[in-house]
């Protein structure tokens, strides 16, 4: 099996008093793409700043290629980043600023920055002044300059910022299609509909540390199925209530590794509530409560967001 | 060299390169000519005499390579924290850092660039001096002189290097000053805090002393007799830019 291409153990960072990172783990295998999603806050661009090299972390590891980063240039010659938007000379064109990127880091190929400016259907505004370009081009022309020298590994922050919807799925498309060539792709965005379209895995991070991460099919995959987390002391009285409500076929304890605390349901996600209801009435206040209603719901259950 | 290139694209294409140095070159001209008309109104006596020192070739060639350090030093201080403030405002430090080019090289290449492209600003500013000190000594009456004198145009190339070294000697404080506080008016404010520092320190610190001190030192490498003063001058380059390498290699960026 090929080593993953990130690796991040127990990360923690710290910004004064503020915990950016409290132990966060993340491992993203070779040729998918990858969704690292969180709400405001949690700790993606912290993370990715660390993975480039921006940020020293306090404590925890990072392997990136199956090795630790011990030379950190070279690692990032294999790397293409876009974070926080896309940051160029205004005065320059599109064609020049990829110019004078290429200029640093690794040497592109031949003609690597008519094919990266094609690629991102900017080529007929390539003479044209970054300044002058629209939120969309501008995003573009980040990507393309991430792809500048091919690399396996492509850290795309919030890549479809700005984009308009034919651009979204001309987005989609090219990082799919790069991902079916092999490049592993960490996409870190907002735009949960279209992560459920696009990503193989995905991380939900929240407060610094990581609380779901798996196969986008498996996680969803819960639909007719409520998810409920309780103190492990109360997990009998819960399942004896909920088996008493639902019949003892319906309820079950998890053994994939999520953890002590948890039951699912097989039941349709409208009896959420009831069920909700019903634990209440002996006395027992789950701290999660997820069902099969698509990334957005879940991303909202596990972050606390809908509370 | 391909970094470098990458540097020097950046900087040609740049409008604040054309107007900064554009303003120094109207400087200059505006003093000749302001200079020429003055003496054009004097009387015979010493205060003409001076004027002619200072527009009548050769010392003419002297005179106009003094003004470098001083205002060539000012505009390439404001050039270079204006240069490397923005790579940070704009981001584009941060880019070329994720592309894994070792730190300390990127901003050394970056001020290397500054530089080269200032050596070629001064041999074009001084050429435009020459023209307007001519149409000075025009102006005012007075005779051009020896342009082809033999011993100046010999000391000349060691004069243009006295200049641009002064000038990036300047600049490389304001670089790293701007650099280090990631804001272009922190170098430039402290340039001039410089200038006008050590002006008024001469009221109250002996000269030998404020010879010393990073503008004056700058200033001096044109007229200094023996090594000291070029050593210090050199020291406050090597200090500024070894400051400006360690730091960004351990800076954060958030």
């Amino acid at each position: 099996m090929d080593a993953p291409v990130i690796h991040v153990e127990g990360l923690k960072k710290r910004f004064g008093q503020h915990e950016a990172l409290r132990g966060l783990d993340l491992t993203v295998p070779q040729g998918v793409v990858y969704g690292f999603l969180g709400p405001n806050g949690a700790g993606k661009t912290t993370t990715i700043r660390i993975l480039v090299g921006l940020l020293r972390a306090d404590a925890g590891t990072v392997e990136l290629f199956g090795e630790p980063i011990d030379d950190r240039q070279t690692v990032l010659h294999r790397i293409g980043a876009l974070i926080e938007g896309p940051t160029f000379y205004p005065y320059l064109s599109g064609r020049d600023n990829l110019r004078v990127i290429g200029s640093a880091g690794p040497v592109p190929a031949p003609g690597r920055i008519d094919e990266v400016l094609e690629l991102v259907d900017l080529r007929h505004r390539a003479k044209d002044r970054y300044a002058g370009y629209s939120l969309g081009m501008r995003q573009r022309l980040g990507i393309a300059a991430a792809l500048l020298n091919d690399p396996p590994l492509l850290l795309l922050d919030e890549p479809a910022n700005g984009l308009d919807p034919a651009g979204i799925v001309d987005m989609r498309g090219l990082l799919r299609r790069l991902a079916a060539e092999g490049h592993t792709i960490l996409v870190s965005s907002h735009l949960l509909g279209e992560m459920q379209q696009l990503a193989d895995e995905v991380a939900i991070i929240n407060e610094g540390q990581l609380v779901r991460n798996g196969k986008l099919s498996e996680m969803l995959a819960i639909g007719g199925l409520i998810r409920i987390h309780v103190a492990a002391a109360e997990l009998p009285t819960a399942q004896s209530s909920l088996e008493q409500l639902l019949g003892a076929a319906a309820v079950h304890l998890p053994d994939n590794g999520m953890g002590p605390g948890w039951i699912e349901i097989s039941s349709a996600s409208d009896r959420a509530s009831e069920v909700n209801r019903t634990l209440a009435g002996v006395g027992v206040f789950p701290d999660r409560v997820e069902t099969g209603d698509g990334l957005e719901h879940l991303f909202l259950s596990l972050t606390g967001a809908d509370r | 060299m391909r970094l470098l290139r990458g540097e020097l694209l950046k900087l040609v294409k740049r409008p604040a390169t054309r107007t900064i140095f554009g303003l120094v070159g109207l400087a200059i001209v505006m003093i000749y000519v302001g200079m020429g008309a003055v003496a054009a109104t004097l009387p015979a006596g010493e205060d003409r005499d001076g004027l002619a020192g200072l527009l009548t070739f050769p010392e003419a060639y002297r005179g106009l390579l003094a003004l470098f350090p001083l205002f060539g030093g000012m505009a390439l201080a404001i050039y270079a924290g204006l240069v490397i403030g923005s790579e940070w405002s704009w981001g584009t430090l941060r880019l070329a850092f994720t592309r894994g080019e070792p730190r300390w090289r990127y901003v050394l290449t970056t001020f290397v660039a500054i530089a080269l492209l200032a050596f070629v600003a001064l041999l074009v500013l001084f050429v435009v001096g020459v023209v307007a000190a001519f149409a000075a000594a025009a102006i005012s009456g007075f005779p051009s002189g020896d342009l082809g004198h033999a011993e100046t145009l010999v000391w000349l190339p060691l004069g243009l290097i006295g200049a641009w070294m002064g000038m990036v000697i300047i600049a490389s404080l304001a670089f790293a000053v701007s650099l280090v506080a990631r804001s272009q008016v922190a170098g430039i404010g402290l340039v001039v805090a410089l200038f006008f520092g050590e002006q008024f320190a001469a009221l109250v610190v002996p000269p030998e002393v404020l010879q010393f001190a990073p503008v004056a030192a700058a200033r001096g490498l044109l007229a200094a007799d023996g090594l000291l003063i070029p050593l210090v001058a050199l020291a406050y380059l090597a200090c500024a830019l070894a400051a400006s390498s360690l730091l960004i290699e351990r800076a954060e960026i958030a």
